[in-house]
């Protein structure tokens, strides 16, 4: 209890012994302390303030000079264009081809088949992604991982590149600003040749336009004027061996190629006309579509005979043995030149009046419209999806009368 | 401003005794209290010109003492470092603890003060050593509310007595 009662009482009395100490025998001494120190103090307060100003001065140079050093000096960055994708699927995965059509449909993108001699039974593909749709990227070789048939998926990164100046560099690669130079076409034609060249491909050949967006296409003008595909050179050894494989494939990549233009097949009601006219589109065979134009003279659709509508071939699709799509009318052929979900488009360098033909589809493919335009020539019809079994029975018997029409086709 | 170490050394003395108090309760040891003062007393020279009022002399420089405390103490070794470092080739420090203290309730208050948080510490020693009220606390030790220095400073001296009856019970036994 003795212990115990000063704390709980008088906590003060703890306080006090360490308060009441006196320490101001030592204050003379810290008195001079401080005079002394005060003027070390005030010294090198005086310096620090001079050595501040001079900072000052020195950065209101140095940062000038550093920024124009820094536009100046230019630097080699390398970066990634794309992916070049190169794969092959055995010829006889029918079904592994039709996916790989919707993929490019899906995606648009486009595939080029190409053939190796020593391995007829493979059909090679290659393909070219920009590096700014990584993600469709990912998502196309994912699809292509499941398809039957895959016998080799070789993916190679494109570089490019860039000379600019260091501030230039600071600018793009570290705050991730502005825009990204684009690699040039000769540069990117030069490295994907080399990488093609690694992988034992540089048979083929490839011509690179970068378009507005910055993306690649590749095509082979240089080597057939009117095809969309990288084909074998002639010069290939064995390639005579290749050439029933070549069939093979040339019907098997008809069927592929013209499978973009299934959702014509049928019956379109054509809008905004005085006359009731059909449009009749048939898959004649794996490279042959044809429409039949069906009008008639009054509202009755069934009636046959005297009073039966008029039938006549309209626009024609074929896969042409030059790996190309040639849609034909009236005796004009136009070259498949685009395909996207919402349009494909048909050129003509011959007859300048009709020059261009573009379809336009409505998103469910329900409607479409399809133009022909040229010199001041300008025709559209509008099409509405109508689908009529006596409209299909009337082109059946059509051709059956009629088989000359398709062999004229 | 520039201002007069004599006017610096006027205002030190009244508040001396009570500034070497305040040093030893916090760091419980003579040496470092030492320390303490030598740098709050260069750091309160560099800073006097900014000094307006004189007569807020005391709050400021406990202010000083508190800070400089936090920094010489703070747990990065980093900063421990850089504010131990003087910028100045100043004079050896005088001698201000004569020798070591003998007295009990002393060295009972100051195991028990090196028993308790910072936070209390700084709060119940400028209380009962630098009689400063809650307000100049809260002041000094930049605290938003003034309930939470109360109920420091309330909280800590129920601590502290139980801590002093424990220590005396150990140097009884």
């Amino acid at each position: 209890m003795e212990d115990k009662r000063p704390i709980e009482n008088d906590l003060n009395a703890y306080w006090d012994s360490l308060c009441q100490r006196n320490f101001d025998e030592s204050f003379p001494a810290v008195e001079a302390w401080i005079r002394e120190s005060n003027k070390t103090v005030r010294r090198s307060r005086l310096e620090r303030r001079q050595r501040r100003k001079r900072a000052r001065w020195f950065a209101l140079g140095i940062i000038p000079l550093f920024f124009i050093l820094s536009c100046t000096i230019r630097v080699n960055r390398v970066e990634k264009s794309g992916s070049l994708v190169n794969f092959s699927i055995d010829k006889k995965e029918d079904r592994s081809f039709q996916k790989l059509s919707s993929l490019q449909q899906l995606f648009t993108f486009t595939c080029y088949e190409f053939l190796q001699p020593d391995q007829p039974t493979l059909a090679y593909f290659i393909f070219f992604i920009p590096n700014k749709e990584q993600e469709k990227f990912s998502l196309i070789t994912r699809e292509l991982k499941l398809l039957n048939g895959l016998q080799k998926l070789d993916i190679s990164s494109i570089n490019y590149t860039i000379r600019e100046s260091l501030f230039l560099t600071f600018w793009h690669k570290t705050l991730q600003l502005g825009e990204q130079p684009m690699p040039k076409s000769e540069e990117l034609t030069r490295n994907i040749q080399a990488t093609l060249k690694d992988k034992g491909l540089d048979f083929l050949s490839i011509r690179i336009s970068n378009d507005k967006d910055g993306n690649i296409e590749f095509d082979a003008t240089k080597q057939i004027p009117d095809s969309l595909t990288i084909t074998n050179k002639s010069t290939l050894p064995g390639q005579e061996k290749s050439n029933q494989s070549d069939k093979i494939r040339n019907e098997r990549a008809s069927m592929a190629k013209l499978q973009i233009f299934d959702w014509l097949i049928g019956s379109w009601r054509v809008k905004y006309v005085p006359q009731t006219t059909y449009h009749h589109w048939s898959r004649i065979n794996d490279s042959l579509l044809i429409c039949f134009i069906i009008k008639y003279k009054d509202e009755e659709l069934i009636k046959m005979g005297d009073d039966g509508p008029d039938i006549s071939v309209g626009f024609s699709l074929r896969y042409t043995q030059s790996d190309s799509i040639l849609l034909s009318l009236r005796g004009i052929e136009w070259k498949f030149l685009s395909a996207d979900d919402k349009e494909i488009h048909f050129k003509n360098d011959i007859t300048p009046k009709s020059a261009n033909v573009k379809w336009v589809m409505d998103n469910e493919k329900k409607s479409w419209q399809s133009a022909i335009s040229g010199e001041g020539n300008l025709e559209v019809v509008n099409l509405i999806r109508d689908n009529n079994t006596a409209i299909e029975n009337i082109v059946k018997e059509f051709v059956a009368k009629n088989p000359d029409v398709i062999k004229r086709s | 401003m520039q201002r007069s170490s004599e006017d610096f050394i006027e205002l030190l003395k009244p508040v001396y005794n009570n500034a070497i108090s305040y040093c030893l309760a916090l760091t419980r040891n003579q040496t470092d209290a030492k320390d303490l003062l030598q740098d709050s007393l260069l750091k309160g020279l560099e800073k006097f010109g900014a000094l307006k009022d004189d007569k807020k002399f005391k709050s400021w420089l406990f202010t000083i003492l508190t800070r400089q405390y936090y920094g010489l103490y703070q747990k990065s070794l980093i900063k421990k470092k850089f504010l131990n470092q003087s910028h100045y080739e100043i004079a050896e420090f005088p001698q201000i603890f004569e020798k070591e203290t003998n007295e009990l309730n002393e060295k009972a208050l100051l195991d028990a003060l090196a028993l308790i948080t910072e936070k209390e510490r700084v709060a119940i020693v400028l209380f009962e050593v630098g009689n400063f009220s809650m307000e100049e606390i809260r002041m000094i030790q930049r605290e938003k509310s003034l309930s939470a220095i109360k109920s420091r400073i309330s909280r800590t001296r129920t601590k502290l007595k139980e801590l002093i009856l424990g220590i005396q019970k150990t140097l009884t036994k």
